[in-house]
């Protein structure tokens, strides 16, 4: 791997806020071997390109239309508020439509960069970082991909200060040989039940929780925050965050940050044509 | 959904949030806020009597007369509950008339002033008849306005007026020197406070007794700036003790004790300063403002005259008088507050309605400084700062201006204290770089001395005030017409078949994106050309015209000189123009348009690119879709900075050449006032999706809603169309809309910090901010009344948003609002 290994990104973010020391550019990664319910990022999931409809954006097929004339036939059919209406599961592959739209109502999630393009980026808004901000790696997972590591690898060799988020759920051996290249890491721990993770998540907090141990242990002196998305009827009651800070006090970690639920997810899986999970679940409970 | 973040302000405004700090300046807010001013005719109605009497006269000496007339027989009133004195007018809320400049105008235009749209006035029936049986009759015919105009050639003439007999703008080549006789203006009033009037007096009298009487040029020349110099210190001492006076007789009639102390305290201030030095903080308080209020009543300084560094020259008071016990923090504040309130009641008047149209909100800027480097280079902030920055905080009200000066060695305390006031939301304290206009002053050829201690005035400029001797107000040129003028060939479609530009060719018939851009480039060109024309001749009317004894005093090299301040050279000095470079965003993402849609990906063709412009982009909304994609500037992309740079250099270059021959330094800078939504009003449909009659872009921010990277990104993109090899050049006023949200907490008001710093390191001349949820102004807009008192940031100041124009509101509100990620 070099400099000009490619990463499937979806996005880049500056002047990135609440994630890490400074301002930060994060990059954002797609693949995710989880599948959250309350996924805000739900176009991060896939590891291919996809194609996503923001609706807001589509001035009407009245005035427009193009995305019909060059969809397969039915795909695409006018809706009541004079929107193209798309049927996702004939479209989604589609990538050309994202092409023919003016409005960039239809886009492309995913897009190929290599190494140094992602790293010029980064460094167009160094004199913001202040010796303090720089390059956030996000997702999606971004360990998902294995030139994540190459990335930090050469983020490192130009000074520029890195941090993670990681829902844990990788190689316990690249997760570690990522931490080597990271100043700050932000891990996910989601809930101490098991069951209830599988649920939710779609896999085992088992790797997650062996994962966290190893890299304290490896690391005892990095900065490892562990983060948890407070989710209501998932990981909302004492007892379950008592149960993580139990698991946490275990390992030795006392940064701890819960962050409160929002629904910013809600609207990007109507633009994927899909299902917003998690109230599907919630349904699901209460009956 | 998370919840919505709040700026302080926001907190006040919508839930009624009490004020952290109450004192008597917040009891004395509610007689000027959300008043309608009246007009007071005093100042225009006794200038014109004096001006009669002294026909013939030199013109410096005629002003000194009529200062006097006007401290002779003007109202003087002290507002009850107020600890000082000083007033233009006796209403809440006031402003006054300057018949000198647009005399001529004055009867059509106050009849037009209460039901104007913006910046409305109310005037007494009374006032109307004398300004029109009285006033007006007497400047007919002599303004400065009416000679300017007869004055231009044809073709200069055709892109600046319009063919009425009002000659009024055609906000083309917009000439901005016959709404104010000076150009923003910053006294050195140190002077005042260690030596006052009377110490002026006595040097000129000394110098008037030693010229020599053979010598023509000493009679003729220096004799009559000596004279007015003496009249002018009797009128202001006069002025001062007229108020003793009135004090005095209140002190008589009241019966309140506390009040008489108030009322004799404000009387031996006036009996004392301005004529001699002052000795203690309230009094150098009282000096500084009677002669600032005196400066206003003298002249119409654009965007009044300014504060200049008030937390260095007021800090040796203020020192003294901590050492003796005999004020406190809270008690300085309290001062400087019922001087914010004096200044709150005397509102800028501007009587034509292209003035009206460039200072929407009742405008003002007389910027106070704070911060920066002292006249040894070190850093210049002290506890003065810190307060006038917590009044900031504190004060609901939208005076004075504030600017911030920041150097590589602002304490974090300072930067930190700046953010804060930044967070609270109502727009202050705008941001100004020493590291990039001390540079600039020098390479201009300013000391290090002069350059260190400069003085921030008006929207983004600034001044040196013993320095800096070039007073003529320059033109603000509208670059979206020249734009429009490729497309139709010379010709705008708000102007018909009228020739206005160049014929540079049928739009159709380009081939290449090098013909267009060259078209436009020689129709920009021809603008500048004929703004320089305009300024050659203004240069020279107002040394006719208009006449500074109060300005001229307070100037060292008009002193030294015995030259007005407004006469076209003044020795000693340094002479820096400028000339407005209008709509650059809306421009640059024009022609970024065509190049990538018409002549690289061919998407459509010019002509299908004129219907669609020429429909207004109805039945063309594909068209119109593409373009608002297309590279846009403000988002750190090459592809548009690139043409950016391109249209700075070819700017600053003309400038560079031509600006010689006046003997001028002829900058290019980007500051709009509110001028980018009258320059968008005559301007048709834009290449970059920008809709007919719609503000153009301001300053040098981005088109609005065009900014879709972030404000980082429009950092980068301002730093990388800035010719940074050519000194021609002065401020670039930018506007940066933040969420609430982005600088939430403590980590929010560092993260600020460290753009502030950025900002600083990449040398950019200005930032301000407007910290607030678009969704609050769109409420505003709803319900004005609940929401009077909701201050945004417009152009280098801040004026309550219901006061503005449904247009300019659209336009805060389309600008784009940065959230945090």
């Amino acid at each position: 791997m070099n400099r000009k290994t490619t990463l499937l990104i979806f996005n880049i973010q500056k002047y990135s806020l609440h994630d890490g020391d400074g301002i930060r550019t994060a990059v954002f990664l797609k693949g995710c071997p989880l599948r959250c319910a309350w996924c805000c990022n739900p176009e991060s999931q896939s590891g291919e390109k996809e194609l996503i409809y923001r609706k807001t954006r589509c001035i009407g097929m009245d005035a427009c239309g193009l995305c019909k004339q060059a969809a397969p036939t039915g795909a695409i059919r006018r809706g009541e508020d004079g929107k193209a209406s798309l049927c996702m599961e004939f479209c989604k592959n589609e990538l050309r439509l994202a092409d023919v739209c003016p409005a960039r109502a239809l886009e492309i999630e995913g897009r190929e960069i290599t190494i140094d393009e992602v790293l010029q980026t980064v460094a167009q808004d160094e004199i913001f970082y202040r010796g303090k901000g720089g390059l956030t790696l996000s997702g999606g997972e971004p360990l998902f991909q294995k030139a994540s590591i190459a990335l930090l690898k050469e983020a490192k060799e130009d000074h520029i200060n890195t941090a993670i988020e990681t829902c844990g759920f990788v190689s316990t051996e690249r997760l570690l040989e990522a931490a080597a290249y990271l100043d700050e890491i932000f891990f996910d721990l989601k809930s101490a039940e098991e069951e209830k993770h599988i649920r939710y998540t779609g896999v085992s907090n088992g790797p997650i929780i062996a994962n966290l141990n190893a890299l304290k242990k490896a690391y005892p002196h990095k900065r490892i925050r562990v983060r948890t998305p407070v989710i209501p009827g998932f990981n909302d009651t004492k007892e379950a965050l008592s149960a993580i800070e139990a698991v946490l006090s275990e390992i030795g970690i006392y940064d701890w940050q819960k962050l409160p639920y929002h629904a910013y997810g809600v609207g990007k899986y109507e633009m994927l044509g899909r299902v917003y999970p998690l109230d599907q679940m919630r349904a699901q409970e209460n009956f | 959904m998370s919840e919505v973040t709040f700026s302080p302000q926001e907190e006040r405004v919508i839930y009624k949030k009490n004020l952290a700090n109450i004192n008597r300046a917040t009891s004395l807010i509610g007689k000027v806020r959300g008043v309608k001013p009246q007009i007071d005719i005093e100042r225009g109605l006794y200038f014109t009597r004096s001006f009669q009497e002294t026909e013939g006269e030199a013109l410096i000496v005629r002003w000194a007369k009529a200062l006097l007339y006007y401290a002779k027989e003007s109202t003087v009133h002290i507002e009850d509950g107020q600890l000082l004195a000083g007033r233009g007018g006796t209403a809440g809320r006031y402003g006054i008339l300057y018949p000198e400049l647009d005399g001529d105008t004055l009867g059509i235009n106050i009849e037009k002033l209460p039901g104007r749209v913006t910046s409305p006035f109310d005037i007494s029936e009374e006032a109307a008849h004398i300004v029109k049986t009285e006033i007006e009759p007497y400047w007919k015919g002599k303004t400065y306005h009416e000679e300017l105009a007869k004055s231009l050639p044809e073709d200069t003439r055709r892109l600046t007026y319009n063919p009425d007999e009002e000659s009024s703008s055609r906000f083309i080549v917009n000439e901005t020197s016959s709404f104010r006789s000076s150009i923003q203006w910053v006294h050195d009033y140190e002077i005042v406070l260690q030596k006052g009037f009377a110490w002026i007096k006595k040097d000129s009298e000394e110098r008037l007794a030693a010229l020599d009487k053979d010598s023509a040029y000493d009679m003729m020349e220096k004799k009559p700036y000596l004279e007015a110099l003496i009249i002018m210190s009797d009128a202001i001492i006069l002025w001062a003790n007229r108020y003793a006076d009135e004090a005095e007789r209140q002190a008589a009639l009241t019966e309140s004790d506390a009040r008489r102390q108030e009322l004799l305290a404000i009387a031996a201030n006036c009996r004392k300063v301005p004529a001699y030095p002052a000795e203690t903080f309230y009094e150098a308080v009282q000096s500084q403002w009677l002669t600032q209020m005196f400066s206003r009543i003298e002249q119409k300084t654009g965007t009044i005259i300014s504060n200049g560094r008030m937390d260095q020259y007021l800090y040796p008071y203020y020192v003294a008088d901590l050492k003796k016990g005999a004020i406190t923090p809270l008690k300085a504040q309290e001062l400087l507050e019922c001087v914010w309130v004096e200044m709150a009641a005397f509102v800028d008047l501007y009587l034509s309605e292209t003035g009206g149209a460039f200072n929407e909100g009742y405008a003002h800027w007389e910027a106070v400084t704070i911060g920066g480097q002292t006249k040894d280079g070190l850093d210049a902030t002290n506890d003065l700062t810190y307060i006038i920055l917590k009044s900031k905080r504190d004060f609901p009200l939208n005076y004075p201006d504030l600017a911030a000066r920041v150097h590589t060695r602002s304490p974090r305390k300072y930067l930190y204290d700046v953010a804060l006031t930044i967070k609270d939301g109502s727009g202050f304290p705008k941001i100004i770089n020493d590291e990039e206009v001390i540079p600039l002053l020098l390479s201009k050829g300013a000391t290090f001395e002069e350059a260190f201690d400069y003085a921030v005035s008006g929207c983004a400029e600034c001044r040196m005030p013993n320095r800096d001797t070039y007073t003529s107000p320059g033109a603000y040129i509208n670059f979206g017409a020249a734009l429009e003028m490729v497309i139709y060939n010379g010709r705008m479609q708000k102007y018909g078949d009228e020739l206005l530009g160049l014929e540079t060719g049928e739009f159709e018939a380009f081939e290449t994106f090098d013909q267009v851009l060259a078209a436009y480039l020689a129709q920009q060109k021809n603008f500048i050309r004929h703004a320089f024309r305009q300024q050659y001749q203004i240069n020279h009317l107002r040394a006719r015209h208009f006449a500074t004894p109060l300005g001229s005093a307070l100037s060292k090299p008009s002193r030294e000189s015995y030259t007005d301040l407004h006469q076209e050279h003044v020795p000693g000095g340094i002479d820096l123009g400028y000339f407005e470079f209008i709509g650059f965003g809306t421009v640059v993402d024009s022609l970024a348009a065509i190049k990538k849609l018409v002549f690289e990906e061919k998407r459509f063709t010019l002509a299908e690119l004129k219907a669609a412009l020429l429909a207004d982009f109805e039945g063309y909304e594909v068209i119109r879709e593409l373009v608002k994609n297309a590279p846009s500037y403000g988002n750190d992309d090459p592809y548009a900075d690139e043409i950016g740079l391109l249209l700075d250099k070819e700017a600053g270059d003309f400038a560079r050449k031509y600006g010689k021959e006046f003997g001028v330094h002829i900058d290019l800078r980007y500051v709009p006032f509110t001028s980018h939504v009258p320059f968008g009003k005559v301007v048709s449909a834009t290449p970059n999706g920008r809709k007919a009659y719609t503000p153009l872009s301001d300053g040098s921010s981005a088109s609005q809603g065009a900014d879709v990277n972030g404000p980082t990104a429009i950092l980068q993109s301002n730093f990388k169309t800035k010719n940074w090899n050519n000194n021609y050049r002065a401020a670039r006023l930018l506007n940066i809309k933040l969420s609430p949200g982005c600088v939430k907490g403590d980590e929010g008001t560092e993260k600020l910090v460290d753009f502030l710093e950025a900002f600083r390191d990449l040398k950019l001349w200005h930032v301000q901010f407007n910290v607030m949820n678009s969704d609050t102004m769109r409420k505003a807009q709803k319900d004005p009344e609940a929401y009077k008192d909701l201050l945004v940031r417009i152009a280098g100041y801040s004026a309550y948003f219901t006061e503005l124009s449904k247009d300019l509101q659209d336009d805060l509100i389309a600008r784009t609002e940065q959230q945090a990620i």
